[in-house]
């Protein structure tokens, strides 16, 4: 199991990485071709915007791994320390809940645009784009069931505020 | 529920809403039309997403948003194949209903042509030959495989942009040529930054409204007929309407100080050539039908010997 | 039933829920209300994939993450105090120019206070300022730079509002514009404050560092390098060589050379992991603004927009009573909400409803920023407040109580902002 885990981090930290890099990159060389030889590449524009939502999906699914999304949080601070397991408990499985109804009606979507949509362009297919958004979703799912069940056995990491 | 980019107060959403109003008084309230304006509901490929949910009904687009339905429905925007409005005319008499007949066969329920005039090359120096136009740095619209594979045929190298960075590239000169209807360029303030128009009819435009079928199958046979009726109406009126708007708005153009350039005869034959080789290239990659393309130029035959 | 779920919302929100959860789950709920079928969900949020300037976020965020991972603050805080260490509340005036400018560089992703708080405070306090009001300078300067290019917050309300301008009937909104008008209200929120500094050390003999023509040639060629970085940014915008986004791209290129080759202080095998870290934040911020294009389309789907109109028009009159009141609320939200979350969901509910009370787009984006810099600094969700006490071990408490003066003095020009709508607007229109 934490094998298994250590290889999905490492494939997520290397994509995003990748997916950076790679925008970085591509984003420079076309105000290059643009500026000097007065001409662009038709695939670069929509694979940098897809990037974005790549970078966004990957960073949030890194993100779940320790609860470091935004939130609002006013009871942790108004109720003392030993109440938090119970809002942690809750809030957990909330989060899992709605990550696995996102996962769930977008698989079903892209099953359709499978069928239906063609190219998003120069021969990558639509679907294969979208697709971070269900596999993004249920890992984000399968995170908050893990820590909801660390919460159960007291080993869950504490609620905390993202990038402080 | 019908989306389209055309912003509310328009000519085109102010005639859909009526139409809406009046529908709904005729099947006392069992049918009714929301319409949703200004792409509120996102680009055309969201919104084909959303109709095919089910969440939205139909929508107001261009003709090329619908060619997944009926290929040959884009007979209409082949380059350089009227030389006036007068041939569009005599060309949509015939295949108005043919193209009707294939999108509803393709699953959408149409209700007539928009006339959305057609697209002129405006640019900041004067563009008579194709050689000029390279020279330029011309706009082509993002995400858009027929204009990016007529740009190929004419050995264009186009700047690929989403239409919402256009205003701001010609502002700073990262592009300072495009082609678009006049009305477009006036209401997206193109006009402002470009100096010149090629009065040479590129390519005809036009819009309609598609209700995709399985919807519309849902409401009885006789509101409908209803439905048909009103809109079918409304959008005669929207077509002869929006034709004055297209005609005023390239005299429009020129009073906003473009100057209008002519291309010669030989530079126009160049330009044919081009765009015969950009029209066969659309029938070989199967976008557009050797029958359809062949009636097209037999109905303009005629008209020309007539005429 | 639909108000149980409501409440059921509202209190998991309150509960520590993850924001983005929260938006989606009320977006599901309306939606369903809709009769929609949720694969809406996914449709949205593939609309992330949709916008020409939203890649700027990421790559401005990543070029302020190797600013802060390197000792760019250091020379930026040498080079200010030989320029302006000799003016009267020299060291104050040092601490909100450098302040402004990092925090402005980096996109006001929090990280001032971090990278700068640890440099200022001390030498405020050896400058003989007293210490509280050292502390409330360092802890409201963390985000006086907002307003100004590139700021991030600036360029999420550029994004929501051009993925509005269609549908209303409003001037475009070009991020350049937000940006040009956000440079005068930023300075006056620097007069103001650096007049307040002198003032309140009116009695206190704040000694003076000497204007050394030699120190200030040394601090210049110590930063050679990270100097040309706002020329390359605001020319590349506003000579209109580049569009926003690729500014971005160009600026983290810039920005990865100079700090790993030239500077040399961010080594290659580090490079990965300040990646990594900057996207996570990044990731956080993209996945709250996808589900709020959701929670978007279920409004305006759902008409609400027109709704709330037709509610407040019966309730309020006048642009002044309506700008009042719109002070009022976001104060209140900026206390309370991240200031990404309070952006993604306000500007769709206020934006169509301002326009209908003359405002103008633009000064509405300066107006909602410029309130939401004061919320950095307001219990109980305070940024500034959170990031100061984990740098200088104080409790939050002390540190509001130390900023009040300042945020005072920021309200004041918040006041101005509002009520004088040319100065945001007096560059743009
Ligand atoms: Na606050
Ligand atoms: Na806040």
């Amino acid at each position: 199991m934490s094998a298994l885990l250590r290889w999905l981090h490492r494939i997520e930290d290397g994509l995003i990485v990748a997916v950076l890099l790679l925008m970085v990159l591509l984003a420079v060389a076309q105000i290059i071709l643009r500026n000097f030889f007065g001409t662009s590449l038709v695939w670069i524009e929509p694979l940098l915007q897809n990037a974005v939502l790549w970078i966004g999906l990957l960073g949030a699914m890194i993100a779940s791994r320790r609860d470091e999304h935004i939130r609002i949080d006013v009871a942790s601070s108004l109720l003392p320390e030993r109440y938090h397991p119970f809002l942690t408990t809750v809030v957990d499985l909330f989060t899992a809940g709605i990550c696995l109804l996102v996962a769930w009606y977008s698989v079903g979507f892209l099953r359709e645009e499978y069928q239906y949509a063609g190219d998003a362009f120069a021969n990558v297919p639509s679907w294969l784009l979208q697709a971070i958004i269900p596999v993004g979703f249920s890992v984000m799912a399968v995170r908050y069931v893990l820590l909801f069940t660390m919460g159960l056995m007291g080993k869950r990491p504490r609620l905390q505020e993202p990038h402080a | 529920k019908i989306s389209t980019i055309y912003p509310d107060g328009t000519t085109i959403v102010t005639g859909l809403k009526k139409a809406g109003k009046d529908i709904a008084a005729k099947t006392d309230g069992r049918v009714k039309l929301k319409v949703y304006p200004g792409g509120v509901m996102g680009d055309d490929r969201a919104v084909q997403r959303k109709i095919r949910i089910g969440q939205l009904q139909g929508q107001v687009a261009q003709g090329g948003a619908f060619a997944d339905a009926y290929e040959d429905s884009q007979i209409l925007n082949v380059p350089l194949a009227f030389n006036n409005y007068d041939e569009v005319d005599a060309v949509r008499a015939e295949l108005d209903p043919v193209i009707k007949q294939g999108l509803e066969e393709g699953g959408w329920v149409t209700f007539g042509l928009i006339d959305g005039g057609f697209a002129y090359i405006m640019s900041d120096k004067p563009v008579k030959s194709i050689t000029d136009l390279r020279d330029q740095k011309l706009w082509l619209p993002a995400n858009d495989a027929a204009s990016a594979q007529a740009a190929k045929a004419f050995e264009l190298s186009p700047i690929m942009l989403n239409i919402g960075a256009v205003l701001t590239s010609l502002q700073t000169g990262a592009i300072n040529a495009f082609a678009a209807p006049p009305v477009a360029a006036l209401t997206l303030q193109w006009y402002s930054r470009v100096h010149y128009v090629t009065d040479m009819p590129l390519l005809y435009t036009f819009g309609l409204l598609g209700v995709q079928k399985r919807y519309f199958d849902r409401i009885s046979p006789a509101d409908q007929k209803v439905v048909r009726e009103v809109l079918e109406n409304t959008f005669d009126t929207l077509d002869a309407e929006s034709r004055k708007e297209n005609l005023s708005a390239f005299q429009a153009v020129q009073q906003q100080g473009l100057q209008i350039v002519k291309p010669d005869a030989e530079q126009l034959k160049e330009w044919k050539d081009y765009a015969r080789r950009a029209t066969n290239a659309l029938v070989s990659e199967g976008q557009v039908s050797q029958a359809m393309l062949d009636r097209l130029n037999g109905i303009l035959a005629k008209y020309r010997e007539a005429h | 039933m639909i108000t149980i779920a409501i409440i059921l919302l509202v209190l998991l929100a309150l509960m520590g829920a993850p924001l983005f959860a929260i938006i989606l789950g009320a977006a599901a709920l309306g939606f369903y209300t809709q009769q929609t079928e949720l694969a809406v969900l996914h449709i949205d949020i593939y609309q992330l994939s949709n916008s020409v300037v939203l890649m700027a976020l990421p790559l401005f965020t990543f070029a302020g993450f190797l600013l802060s991972e390197s000792k760019t603050a250091d020379r930026m805080l040498r080079l200010s105090q030989a320029a302006f260490g000799w003016m009267p509340g020299g060291m104050a005036f040092v601490s909100l120019i450098a302040c402004a400018f990092f925090t402005a560089l980096t996109g006001g992703s929090g990280v001032t206070i971090v990278a700068l708080g640890a440099l200022l405070f001390p030498a405020l306090v050896k400058g003989q300022y007293p210490e509280k009001f050292s502390l409330g300078l360092v802890t409201s300067s963390g985000s006086l730079g907002l307003l100004l290019v590139p700021s991030v917050p600036l360029l999420i309300y550029g994004i929501i509002a051009q993925q509005m301008s269609q549908q209303l009937d409003m001037p475009p909104v070009e991020i350049v514009d937000l940006y040009l008008g956000g440079l005068v209200p930023a300075l006056l929120m620097i007069v103001l404050l650096y007049g307040y500094c002198v003032w309140a050390t009116r009695g206190t003999d704040v000694p003076r560092q000497a204007f050394d023509f030699r120190e200030l040639v040394e601090a210049l060629w110590e930063a050679r390098w990270e100097l040309p970085l706002p020329v390359v940014v605001l020319g590349g915008i506003f000579s209109g060589f580049l569009v926003v986004s690729e500014a971005a791209a160009v600026t983290a290129l810039y920005v990865l050379v100079v700090e790993v080759f030239l500077y040399r202080e961010i080594s290659l095998r580090k490079l990965p992991g300040i990646m990594r870290e900057s996207m996570i934040m990044v990731g956080g911020i993209l996945l709250i603004l996808a589900v709020a294009l959701a929670f978007t389309d279920f409004l305006v789907y759902a008409g609400v927009p027109e709704k709330l109109f037709a509610f407040i028009q019966t309730h309020v009159q006048s642009k002044v009573a309506f700008l009042v009141l719109l002070n009022i609320l976001l104060l209140l939200l900026g206390a309370m909400l991240d200031i990404f979350a309070a952006l993604v969901i306000m500007v769709p509910l206020i934006l169509p409803v301002a326009l209908r009370y003359g405002i103008d787009p633009v000064h509405l984006g300066i107006i909602f920023v410029a309130n939401m810099q004061i919320g950095y600094i307001t219990p109980p969700v305070g940024m500034n407040l959170f990031i100061a006490s984990y740098r200088f071990k104080r409790r939050v408490t002390e540190l509001f109580a130390s900023t009040i003066p300042f945020m005072l003095v920021l309200i004041v020009a918040l006041l101005l902002i509002t009520y004088i709508p040319q100065l945001s607007l007096w560059l743009v229109r």
